[in-house]
């Protein structure tokens, strides 16, 4: 503080003598010139005047420039207090509040920025902003959840492929267009462009999570078309399947007529075991969901399994990453998911030798995975698409509505069920749903300890010496 | 299975399944009426004393509730308590039929049916209609016997004051205590 007053004062002390010298020079030249005949005497005067008005001069220009210098450095390195000190040493003026009032702008810019950074973290969508070299500049905290590694080339992140890249980056601006990532998860995409000021145009593509929403829609519309079907149906189905029945008894002497009757209701017995397996289906009862440890309900769903495994020599492992990885689900219907998808897995692992199924979980903040994986005959690309059609199967016997029932159980959980391609070869179903945290395990857990497994043991399931 | 000599009263408003049900069942009860609607269902009660009821939950088209259904219910009981009612419906949803039985419905069928087991429900309603009965008796001669033995404790043993007391003529009390043993 001192040594700013006496700088500053040392610099008004230089001026303000220099200047008095010059004036009192000035005067004594004027008055030799005009009182008396010194006029070599006077000039003699009046240069030194001069030259010490060039050396103020100097003076002044010197801190001048100084303070250019300080200005600049202050531009430059935004709020360095001591650069706005030193110049307003040089300088008496009032640079401080100069320093002060740039500094506030500069701040108040930076909060901005934050507060738009903040709300596009906000924002649910993955948000990539991509420049024309394919160099990702700037993401959101959904885009950074979504790409899971650091993000530098667009075309380089994992979670989409190359081949999903190339459509993203491809896409018009203004089209949306809905693509499937490497995982299976589905996702409505959309493109912008726009220009910043000293920026290349730049693209902004944005990934929204649509799986759930739209299924859950599609679900539901499904349902009611098929509940309303299916009514008639059965309305109608009624007399001709009981009144077969009873024809069948009455024309019992009458071969020809009791024959044509037993096929009436042969097709109507087909007819009705439709019926009953579309009920299993229709009337999914509302879940009611407890906080339930994943490792817990692998092992008891093994325990049931193990025998089916150890007979058809399938090797069944899990792993639970964290092992108290804990979910919020109605535990009947979640068993009953995880049974028809591993009976799924079990049927397709029938001709691989050796026939594997891997079964693991993995944890974010919100949700719970778990991906069974096999290694069986996997899904033909034809009928990708129709994985979780209801009464669609290709297996003879099959029902085609195990993997249909473990997605409504999905959906109504608010979850979702995906379906990709192993590699080499087989299927990989991911069955997510809504994350119980470990505390909230901990304590729902410890009424009923008694049955609680050791969670990391996680399933070791049945293991053939094959 | 047999056939008994039960009397099923079937209301439902599709005459088809009406039908049906008359002719599936035809051969194991006795008598088989059949209403259209839950309008004719007290008169039909009134007319006859039916063992089991069969009564469809959905009278209107579009209508999946089952609320008719559980309203008929409701009534057939107003009506006749120990009646037990067969509740049946196309739209088969488990937790319709939990409410229903709930509700004190016998038993549950859903549309289509297989003849044996509908008519396994309705018999099994019936004896469960029978044995109703059969307790609700056996609650009114225990009601009786434990009037007469009050009214003979309050007087001493006097047969006539008793029988004053009760309303009833000597004679018939004679006849009542016989018939309690007493």
């Amino acid at each position: 503080m001192d040594s700013r007053l006496s700088d500053s004062g040392r610099f008004t002390r230089a001026v303000a003598v220099r200047a008095v010298i010059v004036a009192g020079l000035t005067y004594l030249a004027i008055q030799l010139f005009a009182t008396t005949h010194f006029y070599a005497t006077a000039v003699l005067v009046a240069g030194v005047a001069a030259l010490v008005a060039v050396d103020m001069g100097s003076v002044i220009s010197q801190a001048a420039r100084a303070a250019e210098r300080d200005l600049e450095r202050l531009a430059i390195e935004g709020s360095d207090v001591p650069t706005a000190a030193a110049m307003s040493t040089r300088l008496g003026f009032s640079a401080d509040r100069a320093a002060a009032v740039l500094n506030a702008a500069r701040a108040e810019r930076l909060r901005q920025t934050d507060f738009l950074l903040g709300l596009l973290d906000t924002v649910t969508a993955a948000l990539f902003v991509v420049a024309p070299d394919g160099k990702v500049t700037l993401v959101n905290r959904a885009a950074r959840a979504l790409a899971a590694t650091a993000v530098a080339d667009f075309q380089a992140i994992p979670s989409f492929g190359p081949a999903v890249a190339r459509s993203l980056l491809a896409l018009a601006p203004g089209a949306r267009e809905v693509i499937t990532l490497a995982d299976g998860q589905r996702m409505l995409a959309s493109a912008a462009r726009f220009a910043a000021p000293g920026h290349a145009l730049q693209r902004l593509i944005s990934l929204q999570r649509i799986a759930g929403e739209l299924d859950a829609v599609e679900l539901r519309a499904w349902q009611d078309m098929a509940n309303v079907l299916a009514h008639e149906m059965m309305n109608s189905l009624t007399p001709i399947a009981s009144l077969s029945e009873s024809l069948e008894q009455l024309l019992r002497s009458n071969q020809e007529a009791s024959g044509a009757v037993e096929v009436i209701k042969r097709r109507s017995r087909g007819l009705m075991d439709f019926v009953e397996r579309y009920r299993a289906i229709a009337d999914l009862p509302a879940p009611r969901p407890q906080i339930m440890a994943v490792a817990a309900l692998l092992s008891d769903i093994d325990r049931l399994l193990a025998p089916t495994f150890l007979e058809k020599h399938i090797e069944c492992r899990a792993r639970v990453e964290p092992p108290d990885a804990a979910v919020n689900a109605d535990p009947q219907l979640l068993e009953q998911a995880v049974i028809n998808l591993l009976r799924n897995a079990a049927d397709a692992v029938r001709d691989s030798r050796p026939a594997r199924i891997d079964i693991s979980c993995r944890t974010d903040a919100e949700f719970v995975s778990v991906e069974i994986a096999d290694n069986g005959c996997g899904v033909p690309q034809a009928n990708r698409d129709q994985v979780f059609v209801p009464f669609f199967t290709t297996k003879a016997g099959g029902s085609g509505i195990g993997l249909n029932l473990a997605r409504q159980v999905a959906l109504a959980h608010g979850g979702q069920l995906v379906f990709r391609a192993n590699e080499p070869r087989g299927s990989v179903f991911t069955l997510t749903l809504p994350a119980a945290n470990a505390a909230a395990l901990k304590s729902a857990s410890r009424d009923q300890r008694s049955s609680s497994p050791e969670p990391a043991s996680a399933a070791p399931a049945a293991a053939p010496r094959e | 299975m047999s056939q008994t000599s039960n009397s099923v009263l079937v209301v439902e408003d599709d005459p088809d399944v009406r039908r049906t049900a008359q002719v599936a069942l035809g051969y194991h009860v006795a008598r088989v009426e059949a209403v259209e609607s839950l309008d004719l269902l007290e008169g039909a009660l009134a007319a006859t004393v039916f063992d089991a009821v069969l009564l469809d939950m959905n009278f209107v088209i579009g209508e999946r509730s089952g609320a008719a259904g559980l309203d008929g219910l409701a009534r057939v009981h107003a009506f006749d308590p120990t009646l037990a009612v067969v509740l049946m419906t196309a739209y088969g949803g488990v937790t319709l039929a939990v409410d229903a039985l709930k509700r004190g419905a016998a038993d549950f069928v859903l549309k289509p049916w297989r003849n044996d087991k509908l008519v396994a429900a309705v018999t099994a309603a019936a004896q469960l209609t029978h044995a109703r009965r059969k307790q609700e008796t056996l609650q009114l001669d225990a009601l009786e016997r434990s009037a007469i033995e009050r009214a003979l404790t309050r007087h001493h043993g006097n047969i006539s004051s008793a029988a004053i007391a009760l309303g009833i003529s000597r004679a018939a009390l004679y006849r009542r205590m016989s018939k309690h043993g007493l």
